[in-house]
């Protein structure tokens, strides 16, 4: 039930899903993911705030990141098993979009 | 000193939520700034220097729970929250150096604000047919007694209950549109 062919329906992620979860291996709150997500795309991708709390409640209802706790009013997320097999997959997905054009 | 205020009336349809923060950020130009929302459609202005803001409604429920973590994640992005009427929640920022600030940053997250939306309304159409139904069958069955004075007035209030519904059903169309239309086009 939990192979990694289940996981398929939630690929393509968008790129503040991806940079949500990529920031997320270490746990951090809102505003930091807000941060590290701009500092990690090279400054392509600025997160508002809307759009990280949605991805946040979908995230964690998918399990694919999980509440750690709370400091000062903020919840604290970090990414899941199931997040990292799920990024991992993208990656691969984005390795061979950009081989297959390098290669030419 | 007292605080020199404006209360206004305003009535925008639920697609027209990007007039509706033009016309804020026009206000805020004009050195009348949102305080407060009331229902119905009630804008509550206070009077200071004009300042270039950038007005934004969100559409979310949120229980007691979960309030204190919506909140903070947008202040901490430097949004000021201003209030709520039904379910849309008013935000402001700052233009700073002509760089107008989004609560919304790609397309799906944006179009799933309309997608809640149209989800609610539909939910509540539901309601209002269902009710809707109700009261016309009721109606037929008293107009199939006798015509009296009761009759007449039931058959008033479902007539006026059927206008309402449609009305509803456009407005549920046209956010539905409105979903159409976003989905055309990039962010």
């Amino acid at each position: 039930m939990t192979g990694p062919g289940n996981f398929e329906k939630y690929l393509p992620l968008t790129e503040s899903t991806f940079y949500i979860l990529a920031a997320l291996v270490e746990p951090m709150h809102g505003y930091g993911i807000m941060q590290k997500a701009e500092t990690l795309s090279e400054g392509t991708i600025k997160l508002g705030p809307g759009t990280l709390y949605g991805a946040l409640q979908m995230l964690e209802k998918e399990s694919l990141i999980v509440k750690l706790g709370e400091v000062e009013r903020r919840k604290i997320y970090e990414i899941t098993d199931k997040g990292r097999t799920i990024l991992n997959m993208q990656v691969k997905r984005l390795e061979i979009m950009a081989r297959c054009v390098q290669a030419k | 000193m007292k605080a020199v205020t404006l209360q206004k009336l305003m009535w925008f349809w639920p697609w027209q939520d990007q007039k509706e923060e033009a016309w804020l950020e026009k206000m805020s130009e004009a050195g009348w700034h949102l305080n407060s929302v009331q229902l119905p459609c009630g804008y509550s202005f206070v009077k200071s220097e004009p300042v270039h803001y950038t007005y934004r409604l969100d559409y979310t429920r949120i229980d007691k729970s979960r309030r204190p973590e919506y909140l903070q994640i947008f202040q901490d992005a430097g949004w000021e929250y201003i209030g709520e009427m039904t379910n849309w929640q008013y935000w402001r920022k700052r233009v700073v150096n002509g760089q107008v600030p989004e609560i919304y940053t790609d397309k799906d997250s944006k179009l799933n604000k309309y997608k809640r939306l149209l989800g609610y309304m539909g939910f509540f159409l539901f309601f209002l047919l269902f009710i809707g139904f109700r009261i016309i069958y009721n109606a037929f069955d008293l107009y199939l007694g006798s015509l009296t004075l009761i009759t007449a007035m039931y058959w008033a209030v479902a007539i006026i209950y059927m206008v309402l519904i449609s009305i509803y059903v456009v407005v549920v169309i046209m956010v539905y549109r409105r979903i159409r239309q976003l989905k055309n086009k990039s962010i």
